[in-house]
């Protein structure tokens, strides 16, 4: 395409709709600590093993 | 058809961006393509949007039709993703071990430790009890989070460390990640060590250099912190360069909002996991105002090209910048929240359980205690209610929805004095970080450089 650049395709439809592990960390949004918003956050089921929290 | 909600459009540095709300599409665009957009939403179809724009631009048909085949291939105006309410349970608790703290902060939400009640420490015997609460609580699931707050939590460390070690030698059937909050004042290098060893992922407070820190950052007496906090943080980060599990945290005010500078100047301290986070407040002196917005823009538009400039020879995170453009969480995660009440807890040093750490000393928001579990069932009921997006109208249509998932429930109340009632602010603030955020990666993207995520250490640990 001449006049748009696609940066990304359709992320939300990309993840297994019936999804829901609660793997994820509870996203505090709270500013005294690291305001974590959803959107900050990657998937815990495709990372790798980790050992820090973020 | 061409619903405003469906599609956020916003310029950014000179560029032009074009965000598909429902699918998380994401398109840079040229200025033609961004006013068809426009006038697509106006008008409501192809034919008027053409007409209005054709003598304008005569290559007008040319955009019109790149803009219809993305929305025959669901990518621009799409119907939103399904998703089920889920039955949350527990998941993650802060652990309020010190009502009481060794700084005077300025803009404090705690009261300066003490929550507006006596000074306290949390006895073992509550943190056990809320270990054990924590655990009944989980089903279904695997991974339990505990972050060590006050106050000051080291004031209290034997607990802390006993904590630790109670709920890993008594649930060995779920894992436990554990986090603390510390202004780094009584950090030292066995402190470090233990919460290294234990995989204790830490947040250490400092508002940017000297001359910043010290503004809000003060001991009881009034006099500055950084002098004697920054060795210990710098202590910290050295030690963790490797691995990470650390984030440097700071506050800006209404006087302090050179946002820019003050993370550039952090991260000139070799520190490689920032944050920068607005003080949310009554305060009039210190709080952000709506007439700060217009210079914050700038400040994240600055901070976003220098962020970008400074990834092609140094990788390091701002955490708001992290955004996953390609996938991220599922439907069902980012439409329920932060869990306060309902996934996330707060234990006061009495054994309280609140529904976060920001309403720690809220008797009216009191959930129940860790001896007799939660009593105020109508409370958390509402607490889960206003956990999920759609329950909040101004949630529900707006265009960060997915990204944002619902607002911070406590500056609702704090600010609104209604968890349902978004902290508009915190939500123009919000939308200017996934702006900025969004336009990271794209900038990235072009560059064919790695996008650094909130991963900090994969591959370490087996």
């Amino acid at each position: 395409m001449k006049h748009i650049k696609v940066v990304s395709k359709r992320p939300f439809w990309n993840i297994d709709k019936a999804h829901d592990c609660r793997a994820c960390q509870t996203p505090c949004k709270s500013a005294c600590k690291t305001s974590v918003t959803v959107g900050n956050q990657v998937c815990e089921v495709k990372k790798p093993v980790k050992r820090w929290i973020w | 058809m061409f619903d405003r909600s469906l599609v956020h459009l916003f310029p950014f540095n000179g560029g032009y961006f074009v965000l598909d709300v429902n699918s998380g599409s994401f398109f840079n665009v040229d200025e033609t393509t961004f006013l068809y957009i426009n006038k697509l939403v106006e008008t409501g179809s192809k034919e008027a949007a053409v007409d209005k724009l054709k003598k304008q631009f005569p290559y007008i048909e040319e955009v019109a039709d790149e803009v219809e085949k993305l929305i025959k291939e669901r990518l621009l105006f799409s119907k939103p993703p399904s998703y089920f309410v889920s039955n949350l349970t527990l998941k993650s608790m802060c652990l309020n071990v010190a009502h009481s703290c060794n700084f005077g902060c300025l803009y404090c939400f705690a009261k300066k430790g003490n929550y507006g009640g006596k000074e306290a420490l949390m006895s073992f015997d509550v943190a056990k009890k809320a270990i054990d609460f924590l655990y009944n609580n989980s089903d279904g699931r695997e991974s339990l989070e505990v972050d060590f707050f006050g106050g000051e939590p080291l004031l209290n460390f034997e607990v802390v460390k006993k904590t630790i070690e109670y709920a890993r030698s008594t649930y060995k059937d779920k894992s436990f990640r554990f986090s603390i909050t510390t202004n780094g004042n009584l950090l030292n290098e066995d402190i470090e060590k233990f919460l290294f060893d234990n995989d204790v992922s830490i947040v250490l407070s400092l508002d940017g250099d000297k001359e910043t820190n010290d503004k809000y950052r003060v001991l009881r007496n009034g006099s500055g912190t950084f002098d004697f906090v920054y060795p210990k943080i710098k202590m910290v980060v050295d030690h963790r360069a490797e691995y990470g599990g650390y984030y440097v945290r700071g506050t800006y005010t209404h006087t302090t909002m050179d946002i820019a500078k003050t993370v550039l100047s952090l991260k000139g301290f070799g520190f490689k996991y920032i944050s920068l986070e607005p003080v949310v407040t009554k305060d009039d002196k210190i709080s952000i105002k709506e007439s700060d917005l217009p210079k914050l823009k700038k400040e994240y538009g600055k901070l976003a090209e220098a962020y970008v400039e400074s990834q092609k020879t140094n990788q390091w995170t701002f955490f708001h910048f992290n955004i996953d453009l390609e996938a991220g969480p599922c439907i069902q995660k980012r439409i329920n929240g932060c869990g306060a009440g309902v996934e996330y807890i707060a234990v006061s040093p009495d054994g309280s359980i609140y529904p976060c750490h920001q309403f720690d000393g809220i008797k009216e928001t009191k959930l129940g205690d860790v001896f007799n579990g939660i009593v105020n069932m109508g409370l958390q009921e509402k607490f889960r209610k206003a956990n999920f997006l759609f329950n909040k109208p101004e949630c529900a249509n707006c265009w960060a929805r997915f990204y944002c998932s619902g607002g911070c429930l406590a500056n609702n109340y704090i600010i609104n004095g209604d968890i349902f009632k978004p902290y508009a602010i915190g939500c123009e603030i919000q939308k200017m970080r996934i702006e900025a955020a969004l336009y990271v990666q794209y900038k990235l993207k072009e560059l064919g450089l790695e996008v650094p995520t909130t991963q900090i250490s994969d591959g370490h640990c087996s």
